[in-house]
């Protein structure tokens, strides 16, 4: 059924009545062009390309060694030690390049004090960073950006343990 | 179709023309090449040699602390990222669109970049696969990019099946086919059989024959060696 939908078979995908997207860069950067209000980058482009950067580490040199197939495969051919070893060494790696990209652009967010992408890349990456047992402290401009979104409604509601799917 | 240009670091005028910090090897390098070939945009061409780890050098650590290649430059704007760097370019230099207008065709322009940028070529970057060399023998080091290229293009074939026309989404140049490009050559030499592919294959092919894809190849590059 669900590959009927999507034959990529890749989560998450977004339905715009006959537009199927997936992959959240591509989702997110469709959902920028199609509903231009409340804009997730900023006009200068120099500060977008900043926000993009982000979002591009996040998704492209930190999720991909975290993720469920991913860690299957490295427990399988490493072992279990090496399942927990991988996704922080690769997040620890992803995290000091992120704190020296975003350390003097960062305002009350990531970039400034207007929310972008890359606020949205960065609080699902730092609750995994805590699942994997990394030291956020060694990372301050990140930690504290972090904590600001937490206030946010629109990030409250859209923690894991808030969706429908959730289990206990 | 726009021209060809890139000057040789030796020959080129200062100024506010862009830089591009890149590695001949480099699939993500490659990607940008192509962009500012495809948008006719010259730039001076500066050599990092990431084999030998000058991406460490102090000199461009200071320029990027990052140390990410490829890097642009654009007078004092500093881009990494090729993902970032080609939406960038596409912001700042308007003329030779690199992504269609209609949403749909451009997001599955954009998905096939995410697909390549953050399913597959992660997986088979240099680091990586010396780091599975290491832990797991020579044979792994060449079975592990195959699996994940493989696992990748099955996805792209799908997703471009029904789109594409010449080029991977219709007849237009996008981003698509520049990020399709770099890993062709990467699942060649990785031993993946392109003809599972036959679309990817097909559309790689064609955009093998443009000139702006052809200077953009690493043996073209100054850096590159025999």
């Amino acid at each position: 059924e669900y590959t009927k939908l999507n034959p990529l078979r890749l989560v998450p995908t977004l339905v715009d009545g006959d537009i199927v997207v997936s992959d959240s860069l591509a989702i997110l950067l469709y959902l920028e062009d199609k509903f231009p209000e409340h804009p997730l980058l900023p006009d200068d482009l120099h500060l977008k390309a900043v926000s993009l950067q982000v979002a591009a580490l996040v998704g492209s040199n930190i999720q991909p060694f975290q993720n469920l197939g991913f860690l299957n495969l490295i427990e399988e051919k490493f072992g279990p030690e090496e399942r927990l070893a991988w996704p922080k060494h690769f997040i620890e790696k992803g995290f000091t390049a992120l704190e020296k990209l975003l350390k003097d652009v960062a305002g009350k967010y990531s970039v400034g004090d207007q929310l972008t992408l890359a606020d949205i890349f960065l609080g699902p990456q730092v609750y995994n960073a805590r699942r994997f047992n990394v030291d956020m402290s060694k990372f301050p401009t990140l930690n504290r950006i972090n904590q600001e979104l937490a206030e946010l409604p629109e990030f409250q509601a859209a923690l894991p343990e808030r969706q429908p799917d959730a289990k206990a | 179709m726009a021209s060809v240009a890139q000057e040789n670091p030796g020959t080129s005028p200062t100024s506010a023309k862009l830089k591009l910090y890149s590695y001949w090897r480099s699939s993500c390098s490659w990607r940008v090449r192509i962009a500012l070939n495809l948008k006719g945009l010259p730039y001076e061409y500066k050599a990092v040699n990431i084999l030998q780890g000058e991406h460490h050098s102090e000199e461009f650590t200071k320029l990027n602390p990052l140390q990410f290649v490829p890097t642009l430059v654009d007078g004092d704007i500093i881009v990494s990222d090729s993902l970032a760097i080609l939406l960038y370019l596409e912001d700042k230099f308007p003329e030779h669109p690199l992504l269609p207008d209609d949403l749909h065709l451009k997001a599955i322009s954009l998905q096939a970049a995410a697909l390549v940028g953050s399913n597959i070529q992660p997986f088979q970057n240099l680091a990586i696969l010396n780091l599975i060399g290491e832990k797991l023998g020579p044979e792994e080091r060449l079975a592990w990019p195959k699996h994940f290229i493989e696992k990748g293009f099955t996805a792209l074939e799908k997703l471009l099946k029904g789109v594409a026309g010449k080029y991977s989404v219709g007849d237009q140049l996008t981003l698509a086919d520049i990020f399709l490009v770099p890993q062709v050559f990467s699942a060649r030499r990785f031993n993946v059989d392109m003809s599972k592919f036959p679309t990817l294959n097909r559309i790689n092919q064609e955009l093998a024959e443009l000139p702006e894809f052809q200077a953009a190849l690493p043996e073209r590059q100054p850096d590159a060696k025999a």
